[in-house]
């Protein structure tokens, strides 16, 4: 399933974003342009990555330098809830979520 | 290193002196190869590195005593490694004297923990201290002198400084692997994700930490996200070799570049892969210590390092350039590119060779004793089983008994080969005594060992060391005679031993050979007349004569020395390997050379036997031994008056029957069968009533009562509890071939 972003209100300012599907090298051009998208609106940053179904270390690419290009720009980015295969990922990478 | 505290240290302890002495064996080896051509490359590395792993070891485990000396050691070698001293064959006596030093300290140390050294050992220590200092001083005074070592204004203190500050000794606390990795950007296009093979690691050990880095990526909107822009940093906790990890990423090797730094690797290797990595020296010097393969002071140290080896030649714009791993270590002219390539290589074998160790373990031998009685007790209750089974008449009882029969054949086999080790690693231990004896004696000899390959039982093998010590130190003595000696006799100045070990039919042969003088026969027969062994007149063969030399007290050397020639040997040589139910013989030519060879079992608790039966009893023959089964009626028997021998294909063959020789007391049978048996190369056949087949034996020892039966090695329990005889073949070949002789000589004179 391609990935979608859905917008969601956040907490004390923050944006919160759900993120469902595939994040990987396959909806890798989606996946860059929903989080370019993201970025581009204001604020710190919530991402909920609850409804990622498959990742690869492509996918995973693009979530680290998010946070890095979000770092560079003053702003914090919060991976949350992440799902399964995205926990075991993020883990074995020793990226922060939450 | 800081991290000691983290072990159960008692524990580690063990591993430490089996290591060290592993480590002392490789140390050793290197240098009788050096001995042999100054210029090993190989060994010279492989010398240094394992003065220089005792060192760091021995450091950890709080043995001063030891760490003080092999540092000293490890400096004069470092020396050497980097041609500033040369090797010699005294230099190289000096470090075998180091390398027994250490033996003795690590032994003494052994169970005791460091306790302080008895008057002679700090004596040695310190004459040997002196030694290294002389030679590290003299290195050091000649680079002087050349002109090109650095302008030193006191020679000591340079010394002093070079024993702390060397920087070859400064090496990273952490206990983990560092793991680099960078990718090819078109990895994700190809289909491969990194992320199957760096899991992977977990199943191998453990990954203690990760760092991702982007090196190329300057704003998230410019990327493309097909691409791979990573790079990983992995801090990796494992015990386990190089190459399984390299092997990790054989698959990826194409398209990543994969730098591997081992667990308390030498700063240096740090500060070249800070150097060779794309990132700025000072960013991925952060991240290393951020993940902890450094630490502050180990990072400060790097940086400052990798000022003073690359800050000369290169301008800080060609700071971040690439460079090969090494390339750094030829422009430093620390090495050059062969030694290198050498050096590499040889790292990576040692690395496999640790790894075969390391698929290993190791098991108190008592415990493998104990299975090997209990599958003796299985392969008996078997045997019962089985003589049950065909007495019910039930077929598929039978079936299932005879496959249980052949598993229990297997485990059986399986067992006792746990207990078989390679003879070769016992052989090398005897190229240091060759060497120390002849340089004693002021001898020109080289060993040659062959068939170390071949494999004997533990137990054999630690029984068999002191009887071939004797040999070889006679071989030196005796056997070979000096440089003048020799080359007045036409030979070539340099004398050779020769080990060599191989099969044969039920046994294991090894051989102690010389091309030596020979044995005088005039000389035994002298001294045997002398010693009343044989009377005046008395013809005797060669190989009587011969035997003589195992006679106790008898010895002909003229000259008693501090190696050999007291007499007592040969014959405690010849009771030891007797009493592991071997045999030994000696060939000697005079001014040719001599051979000793010691015939040995397979096995010792546990053979395939062949049953025969005689009367009313059973007897089993050892397998091995048995060559082949004739029928022979009884008149080929009986026509015979004077000497037992009969026509085998051409070949004469003494044999005598096991009836009359037991005094069996029964019907004789009809026809009568011969077994054919063959034991260190003499055959001789002995009559049967009844041929039974293969049986599995377990050599049950006979008690006290029994200890002076001659004919029998010991008695085994047959399936239906009777006991049968197991025949000392060898003896009874031996009594056939004499008295079977004597009756042919008897006949010979009196025709």
């Amino acid at each position: 399933m391609k990935i979608q972003a859905k917008q969601q209100k956040g907490d004390s300012g923050r944006t919160k974003y759900v993120l469902s599907g595939e994040a990987t090298i396959y909806s890798a051009v989606d996946l860059r342009q929903s989080l370019a998208d993201i970025l581009s609106s204001p604020g710190d940053i919530d991402l909920d990555l609850g409804g990622i179904e498959k990742i690869d270390t492509a996918g995973f690419q693009l979530f680290h330098l998010m946070g890095r290009e979000a770092g560079r720009l003053g702003r914090t980015i919060s991976f949350m809830n992440l799902s399964n295969e995205a926990k075991r990922l993020f883990d074995l990478y020793c990226e922060d979520h939450q | 290193m800081a991290t000691g505290d983290k072990f159960d240290l008692t524990e580690a302890m063990g591993i430490f002196f089996t290591e060290s002495r592993e480590m002392l064996e490789t140390f050793e080896g290197c240098l009788l190869n050096l001995e042999k051509d100054f210029s090993d490359e190989e060994s010279i590395h492989a010398l240094f590195r394992a003065a220089h792993t005792i060192k760091g070891s021995s450091g950890m485990f709080g043995f001063e005593e030891i760490e003080r000396f092999t540092h000293a050691v490890e400096n004069l070698l470092d020396l050497v490694r980097k041609k500033e001293l040369s090797l010699g064959s005294e230099l190289i006596s000096v470090l075998l004297d180091c390398h027994d030093y250490i033996s003795q300290i690590i032994n003494l140390f052994d169970g005791k923990g460091e306790v302080k050294l008895p008057d002679g050992l700090a004596l040695k220590r310190d004459m040997l201290m002196e030694e290294l200092k002389k030679y590290i001083e003299g290195a050091k005074a000649g680079l002087d002198a050349a002109g090109e070592a650095r302008p030193s204004p006191g020679a000591l203190e340079e010394e002093e400084s070079v024993m702390s500050a060397d920087p070859g000794d400064e090496f990273v606390a952490s206990p983990y692997w560092h793991i680099s990795l960078r990718f090819k950007q078109s990895i994700f296009v190809d289909g491969l994700d990194p992320q199957s093979f760096i899991s992977y690691l977990n199943e191998i050990g453990k990954i203690e930490q990760v760092m991702v880095l982007a090196h190329d990526v300057t704003s998230f909107g410019d990327i493309d996200p097909e691409l791979c822009y990573l790079g990983f940093e992995i801090v990796f906790n494992a015990q386990t070799a190089k190459e399984t990890i390299e092997n990790v990423f054989d698959f990826l090797s194409e398209d990543c570049e994969l730098r591997i730094l081992p667990p308390g690797s030498n700063i240096r290797e740090y500060v070249t892969l800070i150097n060779e990595l794309p990132e700025k020296p000072m960013h991925i010097g952060e991240i290393l210590r951020e993940i902890g393969s450094l630490t502050e002071t180990e990072l400060r140290r790097a940086l400052s390092l990798q000022e003073e080896m690359f800050g000369e030649k290169l301008s800080p714009d060609q700071y971040e350039s690439k460079k090969p791993i090494g390339e750094i270590m030829v422009q430093e002219k620390m090495v050059q590119r062969p030694v290198l390539d050498a050096a590499l290589e040889k790292q990576k074998d040692i690395k496999k060779n640790e790894e075969l160790k390391k698929k290993s373990i190791r098991v108190d031998a008592f415990k493998l004793d104990n299975l090997i009685n209990l599958i003796g007790e299985l392969v008996i209750t078997g045997a019962n089983v089985k003589q049950l089974a065909e007495g019910s008449g039930n077929s598929e009882l039978n079936e299932a008994v005879s496959t249980m029969s052949r598993l229990i054949e297997d485990v059986r086999d399986s067992t006792m080969n746990i207990r078989m080790v390679q003879i070769g690693e016992t052989f090398k231990r005897y190229e240091r005594i060759v060497r120390d004896l002849s340089k004693e004696r002021g001898k020109n000899i080289e060993l040659v060992i062959s068939g170390g390959e071949t494999e004997l039982d533990k137990t054999l093998i630690e029984k068999i060391s002191d009887p071939m010590m004797h040999l070889i130190r006679n071989a030196v003595d005796h056997g070979i005679g000096t440089q003048e000696e020799r080359t007045a006799q036409g030979k070539p100045a340099k004398g050779t031993i020769y080990l060599n070990s191989y099969n044969e039919t039920g046994s294991i042969v090894i051989e102690v050979s010389d091309d030596g003088n020979g044995l005088n026969k005039r000389k035994i027969y002298d001294k045997a007349l002398q010693q009343g062994l044989i009377a005046e007149g008395q013809t005797v063969t060669d190989e009587e004569l011969f035997r003589l030399i195992f006679a106790p007290g008898f010895s002909t050397a003229e000259k008693v020395t501090n190696i050999s020639g007291r007499g007592v040997g040969m014959d405690v040589v010849k009771k030891n390997i007797e009493s592991l139910r071997g045999q030994i013989e000696l060939e000697s030519v005079e001014g040719e050379g001599t051979t000793v060879r010691i015939h040995l079992p397979l096995t010792l608790a546990i053979i395939d036997g062949f049953m025969v039966q005689v009367g009313k009893s059973y007897y089993i023959l050892p397998l091995d031994m048995v060559v082949e089964c004739n029928e022979i009626t009884e008149q080929e028997i009986e026509g015979k008056d004077a000497g037992n021998f009969m026509n085998l294909r051409g070949e004469v063959l003494p044999f005598m029957s096991l009836r009359e020789f037991f005094n069996e007391e029964s019907e004789k049978a009809t026809r009568s069968n011969i077994v054919v048996t063959e034991y260190g190369r003499k055959k001789a056949g002995f009559g049967v009533d009844r041929p039974i087949g293969e049986f599995q034996t377990v050599i049950k020892p006979m008690g006290k009562i029994f200890k002076n039966l001659k004919w029998a090695s010991g008695a085994t329990i047959l399936g239906t509890g009777d006991v049968a005889m197991i025949l000392d073949v060898p003896m009874l070949i031996q009594y056939v071939q004499e008295t079977q002789g004597a009756k042919k000589a008897a006949v010979q004179e009196t025709v």
